[in-house]
Formats: C-alpha cells, structure tokens, sequence
C-alpha cells in the first residue's frame, strides 16, 4: 500500500535540540513548566 | 545511561507554544533487532489543532520521535521503555505492548541492554510480561513502516499508518451503534 500524499497538518510544527534560535524561548517555557509539570530531568 | 546535557532533549514546538521534549538517545542492535529505549517523553501545553481533536501534544511528539528513529535506522524496530504507571494505561492506547508479545527470545545480551537502559538492577521474563498497575511497567512497540512504500517518514504518516488510532477520532466520521435488547438469558 503506498501512502497517499495529504496536507499535512503537523507541518508548521519544529523539532530540534535547543539551538541558538530557540535557547530562549525554550528556556522559558520550561521555567513556566517547573511548577506544574515534571520536567527536572530537562534542567 | 542518560546524559543531562541540553543536546539531550529535542523539543516540539511553534512559535508560541511548547508541546513537549524527549530524549535525543540513539537506537542500538541487540541480537540482529535495532532497539530504542526512550527514556524521557514528556508533554506541555496542549496541542490543538482545528477538526483533529486526535492530534494531541502526546501522540504528536510520539510520532516525531518514531519518524526520527526511522529515518536513522531506515528498518523496522523496537521502541520500549519503562513506563511510568500513571502513563501506562495512556501508552497501551498507543500500541504499546508487554514484551510476551513482542515474539522474540529474551536473551542474556537483552536482559543488560534493558538493565542498562532501565537502571533496573534484575530483569527476567516474568517481570517484563506481568503488567503491574501500581509499578512502573516495561512496554515494546514494534514500529514498522515499511508497508508503507514511502522514501521518507513522516511523523504524520506514523499518525496515519503506524500508530493506532486515537479514541478522540480524527476525521473518522462517528458512527451510532444500533441499540439492541439485551437478551435476559444472554451470557454476554
């Protein structure tokens, strides 16, 4: 079965280690989550 | 063993939202079969995305993760981890399975490479095939995507070919069950 080509809806999505262009902003982000969620192990 | 430096997470994101992070670990072979063991997979803020209340921040950083993996290893193979117990209900929903299912011996090599990963100190058959819901759990998941015939896989084709499907349902159109009297002499 080949797979059918279709929009893909995740496309605007990025994924990549932190880098210079995203440092901060994940930074961030992952203070914002320290209270509430269980992400030590990223620190 | 897992390595705290910043390379060792990769990160889903958008410009103003982070959907979640797990860790940049690399696949190995273990008798002929290549496995991943994630160690870390952790969601943030909700992902939403209008008309696919099945694309969840979850099962989206799930399916980057497996298109990663494939596209380095370019074959079938094996994604496990010890699953904490509060998510083990959640990764069973996403196809992930006890090892007596998986279909392959548990050899001497396998047992350190799931000691190793798992900083459990003894592994054996037993403890990998009982699904223990007050403990954390180890589940296998065999992603193979070569049915698919395509060059280069996508997260979006594993949502659409290799994971199950979401319960929340996509686009799949809901369909009423006819209701029926249950026989009162019926044994279901």
């Amino acid at each position: 079965m080949a797979a059918m080509e279709v929009s893909d809806p995740l496309g605007h999505l990025n994924y990549s280690t932190k880098n210079e262009e995203n440092f901060h902003f994940i930074n961030a982000k992952l203070e914002s989550f320290k209270e509430t969620s269980a992400c030590e192990w990223i620190q | 063993m897992i390595d705290y430096n910043p390379n060792s997470f990769i990160f889903l994101y958008d410009e103003t939202n982070l959907y979640g992070a797990c860790s940049n670990d690399d696949p190995q072979r273990v008798d002929g079969y290549v496995f991943y063991f994630s160690h870390n997979e952790c969601s943030f803020d909700r992902l939403t995305i209008e008309g696919r209340p099945d694309l969840s921040s979850g099962r989206v950083l799930r399916a980057f993760n497996l298109s990663r993996i494939y596209n380095i290893v370019r074959q079938p193979f094996i994604y496990c981890g010890l699953i904490l117990q509060d998510a083990s209900a959640y990764n069973k929903s996403m196809g992930l399975f006890l090892f007596k299912h998986l279909g392959i011996p548990l050899t001497p090599n396998l047992i350190k490479y799931l000691e190793d990963q798992s900083n459990e100190p003894k592994i054996n058959e037993d403890m990998l095939s009982t699904f223990d819901p007050d403990y954390s759990n180890f589940l296998f998941f065999v992603m193979n995507p070569e049915v698919l015939e395509v060059h280069h896989v996508t997260p979006y084709t594993v949502i659409q070919y290799c994971l199950p499907p979401s319960k929340k349902g996509g686009k799949r159109k809901k369909t009423k069950r006819k209701k029926t009297k249950r026989n009162k002499n019926s044994r279901n």
